[in-house]
């Protein structure tokens, strides 16, 4: 038999026996919530745009990426919340454009390629964070703005060494490997990590804890000068510019007693405000990210009312952003996804009221393009069709980061 | 005596293209991990159920095998 064939089976073998092996894992139910009780959001009033910013200088920069986030995620999550003629928040940014979103080697990305282009403009394989497909280490957009003096910060409703806020801070081969995530988070000294994902930070003594050794890394990130915080109350109290709050052994469950996507947004924003003064009063500005990383949950179950609550609880994330940056003045907000889930559109009906009955095609991503919507100075500059690569590209030119890409040496 | 029922677990990136209740053949891809190696069902039978696992971002699939 020929050496390939053979590989190819006791490959295909170990895969069977390894998929067999896991017949006794637990499934993962949804929380028993009214999901489609959509009371908590506040919607905007008008549905102008924002205004234009005049200043064309960036200081600070707020990425807010919708896990899955495509037009028809949008689309229903206005129907149900606003109606046909409303508007959510991302709506009124006054820019907004299309983004490309395929994969080094697959037309359909997942996001953690999707998010290693938009963190490095390098397109790289499925699964693969941070790297060249051959491997190489890319700096990301978050590490040149450190590396400039710029405070950093990572939010997210999934763990946050989950795939797209670790395409950020992060450099390994495979998405899987969370530890190594959760080591090289701290190792970069993000300012602000706010997320799910307890397991990983803590030893194996600990009965929550994935690692697979004995560090303790919430104890190493405390030497390290992190303030750590679990609750909502904590998270209120607290004032440091290193902040690390994990406030769920898994996912964040974004159900109260938990603080929402859009606190933790503003108590990133206030931290990273803290952490970039330096002693010359001069501040070096920031640059957050911030994931609604469920959206994307919601639409692999084809589940409508998660989806659009999700998307609402971005949606708040996103004025909380919007909030800040108007009066700032100087700082630029993009709103955009890593990819589409699910195929989503909407079956036509008489066009009142919110009863919207949407259609899925799929229960995994597309390759349909993404939005993107920008508020700030230059924000006009992220107007029009082009390839997710694009994003950090035009941020870095904006920030002064030159050259770029980069490779790191 | 029946036989038990076997988990698939596949990357959710591309989606399943299945249902409770759709049949499958031993040997018939159902997926990947990792968006390159193909993981194929490795009974027939019926699909009990599909469940998404966010954590690990895949789908994992009930099959009941064909008695």
């Amino acid at each position: 038999m020929p050496r390939i064939s053979r590989a190819l089976i006791v490959t295909t073998v170990v895969i069977l026996i390894l998929s067999v092996a896991t017949a006794a894992v637990a499934s993962y139910p949804t929380p028993k919530i009214d999901q489609a009780n959509l009371s908590f959001y506040q919607g905007p009033i008008s549905t102008e745009p924002y205004p234009l910013t005049a200043s064309r200088k960036v200081r600070n920069v707020i990425l807010c990426i919708g896990d899955g986030m495509g037009l028809g995620q949008v689309s229903l999550a206005r129907l149900r919340a606003m109606g046909p003629d409303g508007k959510l928040h991302m709506e009124r940014l006054p820019v907004s454009g299309l983004v490309r979103t395929h994969s080094a080697n697959r037309f359909v990305t997942d996001s953690a390629a999707a998010g290693t282009a938009i963190a490095t403009s390098i397109k790289t394989n499925n699964g693969m964070l941070g790297l060249t497909p051959d491997g190489k280490r890319q700096w990301t957009i978050l590490e040149a703005a450190k590396a400039k003096g710029m405070a950093t910060g990572l939010v997210a409703t999934s763990a946050i060494t989950h795939a797209t806020p670790a395409s950020f801070a992060a450099h390994v081969k495979h998405r899987r490997m969370q530890i190594a995530i959760a080591e090289q988070l701290l190792a970069n000294r993000v300012n602000v990590l706010l997320g799910g994902g307890r397991e990983f930070f803590l030893p194996k003594s600990d009965p929550d804890s994935s690692r697979k050794d004995n560090r303790d890394l919430i104890a190493e990130a405390r030497e390290a000068g992190y303030a750590y915080v679990e609750t909502a109350a904590e998270l209120r109290a607290v004032r440091a510019p290193y902040l690390l709050g994990l406030f769920q052994v898994e996912a964040l469950t974004t159900l109260a007693p938990e603080p929402p996507l859009a606190l933790l947004t503003r108590k990133a924003i206030g931290a990273l405000r803290n952490a970039e003064q330096p002693a010359s009063g001069r501040r070096s500005g920031f640059f957050l990210m911030v994931e609604g990383s469920q959206i994307d949950w919601a639409c692999h179950n084809n589940d409508a009312d998660s989806c659009v609550r999700q998307t609402l609880l971005f949606d708040q994330a996103v004025k909380a952003a919007v909030d800040f940056a108007l009066r700032d003045g100087r700082t630029l907000v993009l709103v955009t996804a890593d990819h589409e889930t699910g195929g989503l559109t909407i079956r036509d009906k008489t066009a009142s009221g919110t009863d919207v009955e949407p259609a899925w095609s799929s229960d995994g991503h597309t390759a349909s393009p993404v939005p993107i919507y920008a508020l700030g100075p230059s924000a006009e500059r992220f107007a029009g069709v082009y390839d997710n690569t694009e994003i950090a590209a035009r941020l870095a030119q904006l920030l002064g980061i030159r050259p770029w890409p980069q490779r790191v040496e | 005596m029946t036989a038990r029922p076997v988990i698939i677990r596949i990357d959710a990136t591309s989606g399943t293209g299945l249902k409770a209740g759709t049949q499958v053949r031993q040997g018939q891809r159902l997926g990947s991990q990792s968006g390159e190696r193909d993981v194929v069902c490795p009974v027939s039978g019926t699909v009990e159920s599909i469940r998404f696992d966010p954590q690990a971002h895949e789908f994992r699939i009930t099959v009941k095998p064909q008695e």
